[in-house]
């Protein structure tokens, strides 16, 4: 429990509505997906429930946030900062530490519409960020997490790989200004911030302290707290207004003119890694993914049972490997030519369009539930719950490879059924930046109600980092933490010496939770 | 005496050949063509390996020297690689200047430091590539040390990134440790990883920081990069290039917004008539005589096509711009006043012959840019001229060059002062020129984003004591000991 | 059917917390202010109120990791359990946050520690006087205007509700009016209209409001009355979903905007009045996405692969999908010179009037601000007057529209059906 006199300074900043030590309140801040794989890894009882804040803190604003980090370091309290607060990376990370909820701060500040970029608070979602901007003909790039989470949280501290990743990159390279509560209490500003109330640059003067904020992980909440921030956008090839007809869940959306799903379809690993490289530097498509053949059903599915049916259908002899393509133009020239140009290379590398060809229709909401990233979601109708292993980003050769390393690790654990059993196959590859770079996860299925299933998959996880050291794989997600830096560390250029020095610098107190971070000393 | 046993120990790390400290050679690390206030270098040494560049860092330290970086050849024109404190050192890695691998298939070029453009365009072209590179760089211009700056690139389209084309580095800190950012980092060594399909491509990470990010921007001031991985575009196969002329930056803009936000041309920038001219013509009179026929400004977008399919590329891009010039009022031609689409063509994607453009009309130049947005860019320049004006700076001396970057979020602003650096009267006045308008713009809320010179000073003094402060926790990290070009941007000499 | 929390402990373990359940179903979200579907968690902000929050706490209570408190109740019942919640978590989920929130009240009130002192007094005044309102049973009928008849021995009761009856009587008026003019054979229960039990089982009284549902069909049976007309939403979601649900019923339940849209559509009801107004519709959630009868679901989970089981046959799953939602429309559209405009949370991701679930009893400032907000949404579609088919929705929107000093009007869907029919009460 709080001091007394911590907590009425607390309360002082924010109001006595906004501060609470309920603990049914607070277990709805310790309660948190995958909270239960990390304990089972570390031979706990699985549970969501994970610690317990001492209070939950609801700020208004960044003076407000600012004082409550100050209030922190003067007393020597934790805490940690969510947006929605999506998973245990958002959680508190041990006991001593306060939540703090910025659900409060959600305005969307400026969207300057020529110089194509959004500035927003941290609890603007990524749905009410794309429905203004569709109106402007914009749009912006979306966390695969989905249209309910946090772009900022995203830009700033998390992953960031996305559905509509071709045409939009990824969260971590789409950073403008940010406005930054250190761990100190100080206010840090990026970039032109530094000279001006805009928000077009984040860099400089001089180095970047981008660099500092996040790598290919966000810093989950360790390195104080992101205020507001500017991110990139892109245009929208479609009309200003966002038609979906239809009533739950037979929803339909009216298909702009000049947008066109594929889905190519190739014979083995070879072509389709042919077709992938040569799609991406065609620069043609709003959407370059890849999934398994469950994946396909799935995605293009409202139901399970609509799911099963295709599955059960001959989808499974019909699809090998595959990767959808959004054609999605602005004009009828640029669509003509982008389909003919997808045409051209199919045939060159030996693929086929299975719409084209009847296997596979993709129901007009797929095209909506893609650009709003909704298309992930679709696992959990099977299970209401998965994760990923691997992820790390790098080529879309190297992406493959991990799919290929990946399959007898995973049926290994499927044979003893830890795990769902997808023949190992499961998978999601997205390319970036028109084929410039790739990741590959392996979504996986588990059961979050049984012991054995949590600790299998994190068994599994386990595995599957290993193998990503022995075969220079990359370094996936979710190697964020004290534990996960000091194993992967020592074959990554010792880098946890690094982050723990700029940990030590900038948050002297130790007071923004390191659990999904790294803390100062080993 | 402890410089020689300091110069004794460089000798033993790279041989006598590769340390020099004859004064000529001294003289000409010393000085530069900017308004740094320099000190003259103690010796320079040529490292030729990573290791090397370890050693000499470690003992640099011992010793107490200071390290200035420096990978480009002549001429140099910003004053960071001069040494600005006592018991400085010049790091010259030129001799760093393998061309390690060019990845066709992955769109990525290795390099060491010491690689030119005009030494790597060509490979890179004959693999089918084409680099993300700044507008005609001198011949001499290190690739990796023009990605280190984050100078302005052509192409806004392919810049999705500030960091562009910059990837992956492997650098030597100040602490004399090797490391390596981006995928290649690790895990594994990098022929395991191109083993495993990686191609040091990701600059991101690893994990939870970016610290290529640091190392750009840094002058040199955080660590000694020994090599980069750059990405690259493929070379299109056919091309046509548009001109848009106008005697109003404004008249420019809508039609620059429409191309932008739809990506629809590769290099995209605006040069004013002084500019273009020097960029075509290599003498005074020439640049001269054709200033004053062109028009006041000068848009210059060019459209590619690749493959088999590069005609209809072509069409669709054509049609759609002409849509866009049609709805802004923007006239698109292929000549203007006598320079054609070819002329301009020829030079992109190239390195500068000599003379070095900017050198050509006067012999020296002042630049004066930094970041904003397009929109503004006409108000920047009115201001400036304003300033030129007052002091009766001749306009036919003043070039403008205008590179949206980032797909269109911001825009690089650069106002070109060219001097006759042999004459007092015409330094003098250009220097305060320079510092009188750059103070100006800051004042506007132009971003200097890579401070050079005797300004950088006034930028960090504008800047809030919590950005130098951080800024500081860096360096204090990655150099502990200021053993890295001190003195420069926000860190201090000792 | 599940009658415990702990029935729904598997359930509830595959909330991911994804926070989908604050925000309407995100294929629908058109602008960042019209984005949200639940009152509770915009207003009071922690996740605790959120559907997927109140599904947290219900397993921390399983787990015995809480106990009751003041402000927990405050979390419980600052609620109107409008369901809104619960079809935006089932465009992906099969999780029920609406039965959960509806179980953990009545998990609550069976402890002692609930309901809140507002809802025990009304339960009492239920008892005493078959409505919540305090009035007096007697005068139920009161609203009845002398020159309106209907016949006493139907079997198609106008069940009028206690709202109607006593706080929204024009619309009673309206109804009765509109039945009279196209000489519908129906019968009105005077008093033998009791309470349907909404206010009861709505804040978890589950044990008193079954026993009043028994009584009630008892006396519909004892009525003869085969079918059941209402202008209530929560008389019609109770009677269509809940009561049989919990009880055998053979009664037919149809709303009154159905049985309107039926009339119109096999030519009984004619509108030729001009109405010219514009209007914008607001969905009552017990009359569109709570309207969904329960089917009962006896089956297995069947192991498909491994850790993959699905339901055998498969369950019905309750999205809100076949609410009573095209009818009211309907109707309006057929009002000659009437301009239907929608709003951009409609159908089964409208947002709340804010009155359910006891908060209006409980929480009248939080009732108040949730209609705030709706008459917002109704005055950006530019739309003169805001139209329902609900008397509890009426009164809060109504409420919220003289609070804030709109000129916005409100009618309920008869009260402009009679005045294009020509009539008046």
């Amino acid at each position: 429990m709080l001091d007394r006199e911590v907590y009425r300074a607390l309360e002082k900043i924010v109001g006595s509505e906004n501060i609470t030590e309920e603990p049914a309140i607070l277990d709805t801040y310790a309660y948190q997906w995958c909270t239960e794989v990390e304990k089972a890894s570390r031979g706990e009882e699985p549970s969501r429930f994970g610690h317990r804040p001492e209070a939950v803190v609801l700020p208004c604003c960044t003076s407000e946030v600012q004082a409550i980090v100050k209030i922190c370091n003067q007393y020597g309290i934790r805490f940690k900062a969510h947006s929605t607060g999506l998973g245990v990376w958002g959680a508190v990370s041990g006991p001593g530490t306060i939540q703090l909820d910025l659900r409060r701060m959600n305005k969307i500040l400026e969207i300057n519409e020529k110089n194509m970029y959004a500035v927003i608070e941290p609890y603007v979602t990524n749905a009410q960020l794309q429905s203004e901007l569709i109106k402007r003909g914009l749009n912006h790039h979306m966390q695969g997490a989905g249209p309910q989470t946090s772009p900022l949280a995203s830009h700033t501290s998390m992953v960031g790989p996305g559905f509509t990743s071709a045409s939009t990159g990824f969260s971590g390279r789409n950073v403008l200004a940010v406005e930054w509560v250190l761990p100190t209490g100080e206010i840090l500003r990026l970039g032109s911030l530094n000279c001006s109330e805009e928000w077009f640059s984040g860099d400089g003067p001089g180095p970047s302290l981008r660099g500092v904020m996040r790598g290919f992980m966000g810093a989950y909440g360790g390195l104080g707290v992101f205020t507001k921030c500017a991110i990139k956008l892109y245009p929208w090839p479609g009309p200003r207004e966002w038609k979906v007809s239809g009533v739950i869940p037979n929803y339909e959306f009216e298909v702009p003119p000049y947008w066109k799903m594929f889905v190519l379809n190739f014979p083995d690993w070879d072509s389709f890694e042919e077709a992938y490289y040569r799609i991406g530097e065609a620069e043609v498509s709003m959407m370059a993914m890849a999934s398994s053949q469950e994946g396909l059903a799935t995605m293009f599915s409202n139901t399970r049972e609509q799911t099963i049916e295709k599955i059960l259908s001959d989808l499974m002899t019909k699809v090998q490997r595959y990767f959808i393509v959004l054609v999605a133009a602005h004009t009828e020239r640029e669509f003509k030519y982008k389909t003919k140009l997808v045409n051209e290379i199919v045939k060159e590398t030996g693929g086929e369009d299975l719409v084209e060809k009847g296997v596979v229709k993709p129901p007009s909401i797929s095209y909506a539930e893609g650009v709003r990233n909704m298309l992930g979601s679709h696992a959990f109708r099977f299970t209401s719950c998965f994760q990923s292993t691997h992820g790390g980003m790098d080529t879309i050769s190297m992406a493959i490879n991990i799919a290929k390393v990946n399959v007898p690790i995973k049926r290994k654990y499927i044979e003893k059924e830890l795990i769902g059993d997808d023949r190992g196959e499961g998978m999601w590859i997205t390319f970036y930046e028109q084929g410039h770079f790739a990741h590959m996860e392996i979504p996986t299925i588990y059961d979050p109600a049984d012991p054995e299933s949590c600790k299998g998959y994190a068994d599994y996880s386990m595995e599957c980092n290993k193998a990503d050291i022995e075969h220079s794989l990359g370094i996936p997600f979710f190697i964020v933490g004290d534990r996960m830096h000091d194993m992967f560390g020592p074959h990554c250029c010792n880098y946890q010496n690094w982050l723990r020095k700029i940990k030590e610098a900038f948050d002297p107190n130790c007071v923004s939770d390191p659990g999904h971070y790294i803390s100062p000393k080993k | 005496m402890v410089g020689s046993r300091f110069f004794d120990g460089l000798v033993e790390i790279v041989g006598r050949s590769n340390v020099s400290r004859e004064p000529g050679v001294l003289e000409e690390y010393s000085r530069d063509i900017s308004f740094t206030v320099s000190k003259k270098a103690l010796c320079v040494v040529w490292p030729r390996s990573v290791d090397e560049v370890s050693r000499i860092v470690r003992l640099a330290a011992e010793y107490s020297f200071k390290l200035v970086p420096v990978s480009s050849g002549k001429p140099r024109l910003r004053g960071d690689t001069t040494p600005i404190v006592d018991n400085s050192v010049i790091v010259d890695l030129s001799k760093m200047n393998r061309i390690i691998r060019i990845d066709r298939k992955n769109r990525v070029v290795m390099v060491e430091p010491g690689v030119t453009f005009s030494q790597l365009l060509p490979e890179a072209n004959k693999h089918g590539l084409r680099l993300l590179m700044p507008l005609l760089p001198k011949a001499s211009k290190s690739v990796l040390a023009s990605c280190l700056e984050r100078e302005p690139v052509t192409m806004p389209k392919y810049h999705w990134d500030s960091s562009d084309p910059l990837l992956c580095t492997e650098v030597v800190f100040g602490t004399g440790d090797v490391f390596r950012t981006g995928a290649a980092a690790g895990p594994g060594t990098l022929e395991e990883q191109l083993e495993s399909g990686g191609a040091q491509k990701s600059p991101l990470g690893p994990t939870q920081f970016d610290p290529f990010r640091i190392l750009q921007g840094a002058q040199g001031t955080m660590g000694i990069v020994t090599w980069a991985t750059v990405k690259c575009e493929v070379l299109p196969s056919a091309r046509k290039l548009f001109f848009a002329a106008s005697d109003l930056l404004e008249n420019f803009l809508d039609f620059a917004y429409g191309v932008l936000r739809r990506r629809l041309g590769d290099e995209f920038f605006i040069l004013n008539n002084v500019n273009l001219a020097t960029v075509l013509r290599k003498e005074a009179s020439d640049i001269h005589s054709l200033s004053g026929v062109l028009p006041k400004w000068i848009l210059v977008l060019c459209i590619s096509g690749h493959g088999k399919l590069a005609q209809d590329e072509l069409e669709y891009l054509e049609g759609d711009i002409r849509d866009i010039a049609g709805e802004t009022g923007v006239n698109l031609l292929s000549e203007v006043n006598g320079v054609s689409n070819g002329e301009v063509l020829g030079l992109l994607g190239r390195s500068c012959e000599e003379p070095y453009w900017k050198l050509r009309l006067r012999g020296g130049c002042q630049e004066v840019f930094f970041l904003t947005t397009l929109d503004k860019t006409p108000e920047f320049h009115k201001m400036f001229t304003r300033i030129a004006d007052e002091e009766r700076f001749p306009p036919e001396n003043l070039g403008v060059y205008i590179q949206p970057l980032v797909q269109g979020c911001n825009c690089h602003c650069e106002f070109d002062i060219y001097y006759n650096p042999q004459d007092t009267m015409e330094t003098n006045r250009a220097k305060y020129l320079y510092m009188r308008t750059s103070e100006a713009l800051l004042k506007m809320g132009a971003f200097f984003s890579r401070p050079y010179g005797p300004f950088t000073e006034v930028v960090y003094r504008n800047c809030p004591p919590e950005t130098v402060a951080a800024l500081r926790k860096v360096k204090s990290i990655f150099d502990p000991e200021n053993l890295l070009n001190p003195g420069k941007l926000c860190f201090g000499g000792v | 059917m599940a009658t415990s929390l702990s029935d729904y402990e598997k359930l509830m373990a595959g909330c991911i917390r994804c926070s989908n359940c604050k925000f309407i179903p995100a294929l629908q979200v058109k602008s960042q202010k019209f984005s949200a579907i639940c009152p509770a968690i915009e207003r009071y902000n922690f996740h605790a109120y959120s559907g997927g929050g109140k599904m947290i706490i219900a397993q921390a209570m399983l787990k015995n990791r809480i106990q009751y408190t003041e402000e927990l109740l405050k979390v419980i019942y600052r609620c109107t359990a409008c369901g809104g919640c619960d079809i935006a978590c089932k465009f992906f989920f099969e999780l029920e946050p609406l039965e959960v929130i509806l179980e953990l009240r009545n998990h609550c009130v069976e402890s002692g520690a609930g309901p809140m002192p507002q809802h025990k007094k009304y339960i009492e005044s239920i008892k005493i006087n078959h409505n919540p309102y305090g009035e007096n049973h007697e005068e139920r009928l009161s609203w009845l205007p002398k020159n309106t008849t209907f016949k006493e021995d139907s079997d198609t009761a106008y069940f009028v509700g206690c709202t109607t009856s006593y706080r929204r009587r024009e619309i009673a008026q309206a109804t009765a009016k509109i039945f009279d003019m196209v000489d519908l054979d129906f019968t009105i229960l005077g008093p033998e209209e009791f309470c349907c039990g909404s206010p009861l089982l709505r804040i978890g009284d589950r044990r008193d409001a079954l026993e009043l549902m028994q009584k009630n069909v008892e006396k519909l049976k004892n009525h003869g009355i085969k079918r059941i007309v209402t202008s209530c939403a929560g008389c019609y979601s109770m009677f269509k979903v809940e009561y049989p649900r919990y009880l055998k019923t053979d009664f037919q339940v149809i709303h009154t905007s159905e049985l309107l849209d039926n009339m119109l559509k096999n030519g009984k009801l004619e509108l030729d009045k001009e109405v010219p107004l514009k209007v914008t519709y607001h969905d009552p959630c017990h009359l569109g996405r709570n309207s969904e009868p329960y089917t009962p679901w006896q089956g297995q989970m069947v192991k498909v692969v491994s850790r993959v089981y699905i339901p055998v046959p498969p369950k019905a799953i309750r999205r809100g999908t076949n609410g009573v939602y095209e009818p009211p429309r309907n109707v309006l559209r057929s009002i000659p010179g009437l301009q239907l405009i929608e709003m951009e949370r409609i159908k089964e991701y409208a947002y709340c009037c804010g009155a359910g679930g006891g908060v209006k009893s409980a929480f009248p400032d939080f009732a108040l601000w949730t209609a705030s907000k709706r008459v917002e949404e109704a005055k950006s579609t530019g739309a003169e007057a805001l139209v329902s088919c609900c008397p509890f929705c009426a009164t809060n929107l109504k409420d919220a529209i003289r609070e804030k000093g709109e000129k916005m009007k409100f009618y309920d869907l008869t009260e402009l059906v009679l005045k294009s029919m020509g009539g008046s009460t």
